[in-house]
């Protein structure tokens, strides 16, 4: 209600054919989103020190930031690789050096530039990550002490969430019009 | 301690003839399916997701900076529905929070930077600390604080909790000023 | 809430011997001995239980009984959050009675938080939501119950002998069972009906021990102590890397002191424990001051005797700010809760064992505080100003709320950051419910009720020392 259109989009993301991207989410950068993904309002993704490529399915809400920025004294021009189905949640951040699949950066949690995830990790809400580390397939870490378990299970599909999603979220938003290259 | 006034720019806030102030740099989603039912206060930078599903808050809220109220989903065997979130009378929610919570009853305080997960319920009376994780589903019964993460209950609140939060909000509603009125 | 309003900085002195004061929101009222009271010098009483996450409420017997463990809810091993319970359907094989397989309904338990479940230690899953799952028994329970029942004995015992020694006391064991089902039958006396129950109860539980004269004799087994000659061998398995996630945290072996499981495999879910509602009762008279009701749920009370619907409020209104030595002016605001216009007056601390660290001028005259009304809000407020109030007294006025100017000179030996301490008395009047009873009973209430005169000391937290660099 209370937004107004922005005037310009950014040139240089590339936003797959089905694949939702809110216009009131912020691209900076070199980025690009595959199919089937959500972005939700107020999402923040900012390719500063390299370009930020954007796997199938991923779910990433409002408050979120994504960043490739190069530490102090490094330089160059490393991408950010992120896979599919990853979920970030309301207000988290990740930084860190690359992303498998299956991931769910819970609310407030945050991966800091050391960290690398592999696939079905789960970091908890308010968690911050930023261990010299590769976290471990179905790795979960929650709570105050950090408390660290090899998940058995198999974490839910987010599929039905990104059917409902793309169902609604056109009623109530003006989206990034997709522009990848046929 | 009586609470001090704060003054803000009176053309960054809308005010609504129920007496609403909602800051323009706050983002309602959907929101004609929002409900604020009167006297209440949305600062600047929160988000408000009306779109997902409806949001009832009641009156004598405050819902200050950055934070967030986002209704719940939950999964069913088919597919995910978003399920509404209602909000009591006399509600303080601080700064930095994300609520996913499905009711929140009246008179209850959270505080800064908390995550209250999905489909939570907290009663009527309670309180929930800075910084605290509740995870999902969690239910925080009357005149308990809750605190850490995952929550648990750390203290009790007083019997005057109800008349302490009426105070607290209606005084905060009244020292909410714009710059604009003040006689000088 | 508390916090809110920092209702800590003004502490009310709720013990006159010890000086001992807490805040006006913690306190309570006992409006049959006009008295403040905290929680610390009243009695408790447990009304009922209940579960935290199902909100089912449990008498406090049965509770006890139960160990205060709720039937249904669950813990996280892992995380020490509550489970949730989840249902799934399965497809189980054809089995011999019919040909099709048949589609079930079960339920695992799983923590929303940590993502444990009780599938992932290979729990099977159950067909039925409510009480399918079993807590692991501690190892010990055997010897804990042969204890029990051990001290259980002696106690027995002990009463056995006592009451043998004291032969009259049997004669009027007969006597005090009369008065006793003639008192605690009546409803006439609430408020002297437990303190007749206690003594009598007392009597009556060595009464009863005149049947159990033949006791059973108990004995226990001292725990003994072996020598051993061939000592296990260390397994080798200490020498490899530890597998953090695989083995139990110091919280999670804690949580199951019984049981000590060293790996996560081995954890099972615990039955959460339950939460209770209390009401308070005044020492000294016996009457109810907080008696909720018995929905877990509600936050009504049938009595609700708190400090804050009696005795007026006072509060730091606007502060100021304070350097060591120098007067500063503060205002402070006095509510009144009641539906009487009350008049405080305002007099200095006497000795007291509180630290007090700053001189305080207060108003010289009576302060007339409006009373309570529940209209108020509806009426614009600034149209209640009186004009007869002196200027250089009251800051202002709004309803049942005056704000009043002090002075105040903080230590000059203070620094930077210490906190500021001032102490105060005020007496103000108090209309008991005397005339309310009166209503009750029938009778016609003529004359202005005779108030009484209340005196309450105070400290108030100024705030802190500001570095005079500021």
């Amino acid at each position: 209600m209370l937004s107004q259109r922005k005037q310009k989009t950014n040139p240089n993301a590339i936003v797959a054919a089905d694949a939702l991207v809110c216009e009131e989410a912020t691209l900076e950068g070199s980025i690009t989103i595959g199919a089937n993904c959500v972005v939700h309002p107020k999402a923040g993704i900012y390719a500063k020190d390299g370009p930020i490529v954007i796997g199938q399915g991923n779910i990433i809400e409002e408050q979120t930031r994504i960043i490739n920025r190069n530490p102090p004294g490094v330089t160059g021009s490393s991408p950010l690789i992120i896979g599919n189905c990853n979920t970030f949640e309301v207000g988290s951040e990740f930084e860190g050096k690359s992303l498998g699949n299956n991931n769910v950066l819970e609310a407030k949690a945050r991966v800091g530039p050391n960290t690398t995830l592999s696939n079905s990790c789960v970091i908890g809400a308010g968690c911050h990550v930023n261990t010299e580390e590769i976290l471990p397939e179905n790795t979960i870490i929650c709570g105050d002490n950090y408390l660290r378990r090899i998940n058995n299970d198999k974490l839910p599909s987010q599929t039905p969430q990104l059917d409902f999603l793309k169902k609604i979220l056109p009623n109530y938003h003006f989206l990034v019009k997709p522009n990848k290259p046929a | 301690m009586d609470l001090e006034e704060i003054y803000y720019d009176g053309e960054n806030y809308i005010e609504t003839a129920t007496g609403n102030k909602v800051s323009r740099q706050s983002v309602l989603c959907g929101s004609q399916n929002i409900v604020l039912n009167g006297k209440t206060i949305v600062q600047s930078d929160c988000i408000i997701r009306g779109d997902l599903a409806n949001v009832r808050v009641g009156r004598h809220c405050i819902i200050k900076s950055r934070s967030v109220i986002r209704p719940p989903f939950k999964k069913f065997s088919k597919g995910v529905a978003f399920f509404p979130c209602v909000i009591g009378d006399h509600v303080y929610i601080e700064e930095d929070s994300i609520v996913n919570a499905a009711q929140i009853g009246s008179y209850v305080h959270i505080g800064k930077n908390c995550v209250i997960g999905r489909r939570c319920v907290l009663k009527d009376c309670c309180q929930i600390a800075d910084n605290t994780i509740l995870p999902p589903e969690t239910l925080v019964p009357p005149f308990k604080l809750y605190g850490g993460s995952p929550a648990v209950c750390v203290e009790d609140l007083p019997e005057c909790t109800q008349y302490l939060m009426i105070d607290a909000t209606k005084q905060y509603y009244e020292n909410f000023k714009s710059k604009k009125t003040v006689i000088v | 809430m508390a916090s809110l309003l920092q209702v800590d900085r003004v502490q009310y002195v709720f013990d006159v011997d010890t000086q001992d004061s807490q805040s006006l929101s913690r306190l309570y009222f006992c409006i049959y001995c006009l008295g403040l009271r905290s929680s610390h010098n009243l009695l408790h009483e447990d009304d009922s239980h209940f579960c935290p996450q199902a909100l089912d409420s449990l008498a406090s017997a049965e509770a006890v009984s139960r160990k205060n463990k709720c039937s249904n809810s669950w813990r996280c091993p892992a995380c020490l959050h509550t489970l949730s319970t989840r249902a799934t359907s399965t497809i189980s094989p054809p089995t011999t009675d019919s040909n099709k397989p048949t589609v079930k309904t079960v339920y695992y338990q799983s923590c929303t938080f940590c993502r444990w479940s009780t599938r992932s230690v290979g729990i099977d899953d159950k067909e039925v939501a409510n009480d399918a799952w079993m807590e692991k028994e501690n190892p010990s329970l055997p010897r804990i119950n042969k204890l029990l029942e051990y001290y259980k004995y002696l106690e027995h015992k002990e009463k056995v002998e006592q009451a043998r020694k004291s032969p009259i006391k049997k004669e009027l064991m007969s006597v005090t069972m009369q008065l006793k089902q003639k008192y605690t039958s009546s409803k006439h006396s609430p408020g002297k009906k437990s303190m007749f129950g206690d003594s009598l109860s007392g009597a009556l539980s060595s009464l009863r021990l005149k049947d159990v004269s033949s006791l059973k004799d108990v004995s226990i087994d001292a725990s003994s102590t072996l020598a051993l000659d061939d000592v296990e061998k260390l397994n080798t398995d200490v020498y490899k890397p530890v597998q953090f996630t695989a083995m139990t945290s110091t919280a999670q072996r804690l949580d199951q002191p019984g049981n000590q499981i060293i790996e996560c495999s081995d954890l099972a879910p615990r039955r959460s424990q339950m939460f209770m509602k209390q009401s308070l009762r005044c020492k000294i008279c016996d009457h109810n001051i907080i008696k909720p009701e018995y929905s877990p749920t509600s936050i009504k009370f049938k009595i609700h005797l708190i400090a804050l619907n009696h005795i007026p409020d006072i509060r730091i209104s606007k502060p100021s700010t304070l350097r060591a030595g120098e007067r500063c002016q503060f205002v402070l605001s006095i509510t009144n809760p009641t539906e009487h216009v009350i008049h405080a007056t305002f007099l200095p601390m006497e000795e007291t064992k509180h630290e007090i660290n700053a001189k305080i001028e207060l108003p010289t005259c009576d302060i007339v505080v409006g009373k309570f009304d529940d209209a108020a809000e509806f009426v614009d407020q600034l149209t209640s100003t009186n004009n007869t109030d002196d200027a250089s007294i009251i800051a202002f006025r709004r309803g049942n709320k005056v704000g009043f100017y002090v002075h105040c000179t903080p230590d000059p030996a203070l620094s930077p950051g210490d906190n500021v301490w001032v102490g105060m008395r005020f007496k103000h009047e108090h209309y008991g419910s005397a005339p309310l009873a009166l209503l009750l009973k029938g009778g016609e209430v003529e004359k202005e009720p005779e108030p009484n005169w209340l005196t309450h000391s105070v400290f108030i937290n100024l705030g802190k020392i500001q570095s005079s660099l500021e």
